[in-house]
């Protein structure tokens, strides 16, 4: 029998439907939509390239620093095309890495909290009555103002903060700055060994079993008791292939994983889809939200390709044991913040303050006319922006963002990650899950 | 005391409003403070500097205490547009859990799509029963232009497939006081800006009814929060500047208190990002500094928890509060007076920067003496009072 369900997905950033196709009590195909188009890539034309270092963030309120600093890079990356390959000191970089570690350290917790464990409670039915009036969720929304007061110091308040410019960071903070940030960071650190991880940092990071994670007591272990329960230990998988893009301490370079194999990636391979959405016929269509693909397929992308291509014990044991399951994607993020803990306190510990923090680039900028990609590892994976300019001026904008790797919308025989992941299952329950536990967010998808 | 008879009337006003049912039977404010570790003498310091931020005289902290035991016989509605949840990020979650924030989570939040428990069906039927039930009661808040394209397909929201500005219209023809949060839901915003792709709206446009603008991109919690206390205790809409904006947050330029405006008096200044200058803290107006034209309180309110604010991580302000400010007060990094090439918005070479500055100057004192007109007419405002 078959039949179309609609499904609003709500508590993300932003809205989206799930339209579900089913067919003998299975979902059969899966319609991603977003209806939410700004066109911010339009908004851009014309405009002086720095101005895409503030307007670039305002795509997305919960990853504006990611979307900056890829704005950054790629207008350096314009200088290096001409010649003039800019120097940035070292402090330049460590203080945008802390940044940007910052704003995923929240992102991560802020996901489980709020938008997995709520879910996870329903299923499991354990009695509450309101999640978010929760100690817990106050807790952990405690975690996360600490860890936007790191990036503030730094970037002058979150979200949209602006302290990028193409040659360095603006700003110059003192040691009591990085005294604070450390103080900060502590607390979120301590805060995660006792509810999030239930050992300590270092422990944790020692890992490289399954079997040891679900030793302990922690708000990890519940919520892998309760997936196991409800079987996302084995659905919830996708095409099993991941690519990471961007720049990390992990890794080096882009990578990109068939299962276990890690092979180089390189960014001339990516390209945009518009199949099924309104840009490609106003008609047929049905979504804003494009699809990317990696030599014409799908390839997924966040903290649990990341894990995949650098290697990471723990997840590489997840994987065996439940392959690219909802279970392995929902701990892939929570161990990359355990991760993210580790390096951010290494980078604060050995930041110079007595480097500069912006050296002025020579050629100037407006005689400039050239390309230029940046590309930044962000919460939800490879953020990609690439800039024509002409005279300084931007003549064609393009940002690929995390989310239409994740959750494009494929066709019945070659469908999204996403898509993948939720073909075959019996309920809408597990779909919604499903679709939230790859981190959705909305505004990023359509711009 | 030299204001009695305002304090009397706001006393009389709040003990009217006690009676009033509460929307959540299971804690009060108090006992929600005390087991976040937040005790009286603290709250009484936070309510004395809300007081203060109000432009209220110091006698009225108590009032002000009183009035925040009673946010939770005020229902919200929180509706998103398209924007980019960055206001929502920055009220609702990264400031919490701060006096100011436990009572944003405690004003019964009848409906905001980010943070309900509630998904789908299920949140839509919320958002629905939530306008019947309060009918001429809640406070509606907006966060997010408004499109208004030609095509039906420029956001719709829910399963009915409402567009956005249907479901903003409808929210708002019965909300007791309406704000507009965010730079997108008063003015337009980013998607506002040339060449508009979409025809986003603010919400102003949308309805007939007045809307108290609270742009910024993000605007501080602290105005957010101000603004339902405010009108918890007068029940009336605060005054106002000539963009709708309360004077009592957006009564004073950037620049009037900024950290560095001693440097700018004394004539030192950044030349270029990463100077010695830049070093030293001076002024940031030649390397693109917009606090001279922007009406906001960010030099004394700060973000994140009073942790900091973009001129003092050394760049310049960008005038998010101001309307239009994509198209007008761009490019960020040069000074307004400087504009030499041709923006979007169409100032091109040959149209000097005096002339562009002047201008501005000119439009800013405008609008200093449409704020002193407003706010006489406003001051017999009466309106919607409960």
């Amino acid at each position: 029998m078959k039949k179309i369900t609609k499904e609003i997905i709500e508590r993300i950033e932003g809205e989206a439907t799930l339209e579900l196709e089913w067919e003998d009590e299975k979902i059969r195909f899966a319609k991603i939509k977003f209806m939410n188009f700004r066109g911010i890539e339009q908004i851009l034309v014309n405009r002086p390239i720095h101005d895409a270092i503030a307007i670039t963030p305002r795509v997305c309120g919960i990853c504006s620093s990611s979307h900056a600093l890829a704005a950054t890079l790629a207008i350096e990356d314009c200088f290096a095309q001409e010649g003039e390959v800019l120097n940035i000191t070292q402090k330049a970089k460590d203080i945008r890495e802390i940044v940007l570690n910052a704003e995923k350290i929240q992102n991560h917790i802020k996901w489980f909290y709020f938008s997995i464990l709520p879910e996870l409670k329903k299923m499991a039915e354990v009695p509450f009555n309101d999640a978010f009036k929760d100690k817990e969720w106050l807790e952990a929304q405690r975690m996360v103002m600490e860890s936007l007061k790191i990036s503030a110091i730094f970037s002058g308040q979150w979200p949209h903060g602006s302290f990028l410019m193409s040659g360095g960071v603006t700003c110059d903070p003192l040691s009591s700055d990085v005294i604070n940030a450390q103080n900060c960071l502590e607390t979120i650190i301590r805060f995660c060994e006792r509810s999030l991880l239930g050992c300590p940092l270092e422990e944790f990071l020692s890992y490289d079993s399954a079997i040891q994670i679900m030793g302990s007591r922690s708000q990890l272990s519940s919520a892998i008791d309760v997936m196991m329960h409800f079987g996302f230990d084995s659905c919830g998988r996708s095409y099993d292939r991941f690519l990471a893009l961007g720049d990390s301490y992990m890794y080096e370079g882009g990578l990109k994983s068939a299962k276990t194999t890690v092979m180089s990636a390189d960014v001339k391979y990516v390209n945009e889809s518009l199949e099924n959405t309104f840009f490609e016929s106003p008609t047929r269509g049905y979504t804003y939200s494009k699809s990317a693909l990696y030599k014409k397929n799908y390839f997924e992308v966040g903290p649990l390709a990341r894990m995949m291509v650098s290697k990471d014990p723990l997840i590489r044991d997840l994987h065996r044991r439940y392959k690219d399951s909802t279970l392995t994607r929902v701990t892939a993020r929570l161990c990359e913040c355990a991760h993210l803990l580790k390096r951010t306190a290494f980078l604060l510990e050995h930041l110079n303050l007595k480097e500069a923090s912006f050296i002025p680039p020579k050629y100037n900028l407006n005689y400039l006319t050239c390309k230029g990609t940046g590309i930044v590892e962000a919460s939800r994976g490879s953020l990609i922006h690439e800039v024509s300019i002409k005279n300084g001026h931007i003549t064609h904008y393009d940002i690929i963002t995390p989310t239409v790797w994740n959750l494009g919308n494929g066709d019945h025989e070659n469908p999204s990650i996403a898509q993948k992941a939720i073909i075959g299952l019996e309920s809408i329950q597990q779909a919604d899950f499903i679709f939230k536990s790859f981190d959705v967010c909305s505004v990023c998808t359509t711009q | 005391m030299e204001h009695a008879k305002l304090y009397q009337k706001l006393a009389d006003r709040l003990s009217k409003l006690e009676k009033f049912p509460r929307m959540k039977e299971d804690k009060s404010i108090a006992l929600l403070m005390e087991e976040n570790g937040i005790n009286r003498r603290d709250f009484m310091k936070w309510a004395a500097g809300v007081t203060a931020m109000l432009s209220l005289p110091s006698e009225f902290t108590p009032l002000m205490a009183q009035a925040a035991e009673l946010t939770d016989r005020l229902p919200v509605v929180w509706l998103h547009m398209a924007e980019c949840t960055g206001c929502s990020e920055s009220l609702l979650r990264t400031d919490a859990p701060t006096i100011d924030s436990l009572i944003f989570d405690y004003i019964s939040l009848e409906y905001h799509e980010t943070l309900m428990v509630a998904c789908g069906w299920q949140a839509e039927h919320n958002l629905e029963s939530a306008i019947e039930k309060y009918k001429g009661k809640y406070i509606l808040m907006v966060e997010g232009g408004i499109p208004a394209g030609s095509s039906e397909f420029f956001l719709t929201v829910g399963p009915h497939g409402q567009t956005g500005q249907a479901s903003a219209k409808k929210a708002a023809e019965s909300a007791a006081a309406i704000f507009a949060i965010g730079s997108c839901s008063s003015f337009g915003g980013v998607q506002a800006a040339h060449p508009n792709p979409t025809n986003a709206q603010p919400l102003s446009k949308i309805t007939n009814k007045p809307v108290i603008n609270v742009p910024g991109c993000p605007p501080s919690e602290k105005n957010i929060v101000g603004n339902v206390l405010h009108y918890i205790l007068f029940g009336t809409l605060p005054a106002l500047d000539a963009y709708n904006r309360p004077k009592w947050a957006y009564g004073i330029r950037i620049h009037d208190l900024c950290e560095r405006r001693g440097h700018f008096d004394a004539g030192e200044f950044v030349q270029e990002f990463g100077d010695a200058g830049a070093k030293k803290g001076y002024c940031l107006y030649k390397v693109g500094c917009k606090g001279p034209y922007t009406f906001n309180n960010c030099s004394r309110e700060r973000f994140n928890q009073h942790t900091s604010w973009p001129v003092q991580a050394g760049h310049g302000c960008i005038g998010c509060s101001e309307p239009d400010f994509w198209d007008n007060m761009g490019p960020f990094e040069s000074p307004l007076g400087d504009r030499l090439y041709q923006t979007v918005y169409g100032e091109g070479a040959d149209k000097t920067a005096d002339k562009v500055g002047v201008a501005l100057l000119t439009a800013t004192a405008v609008g200093i003496a449409a704020h002193a007109a407003i706010a006489a007419v406003k001051g017999g405002n009466k309106h919607s009072e409960e």
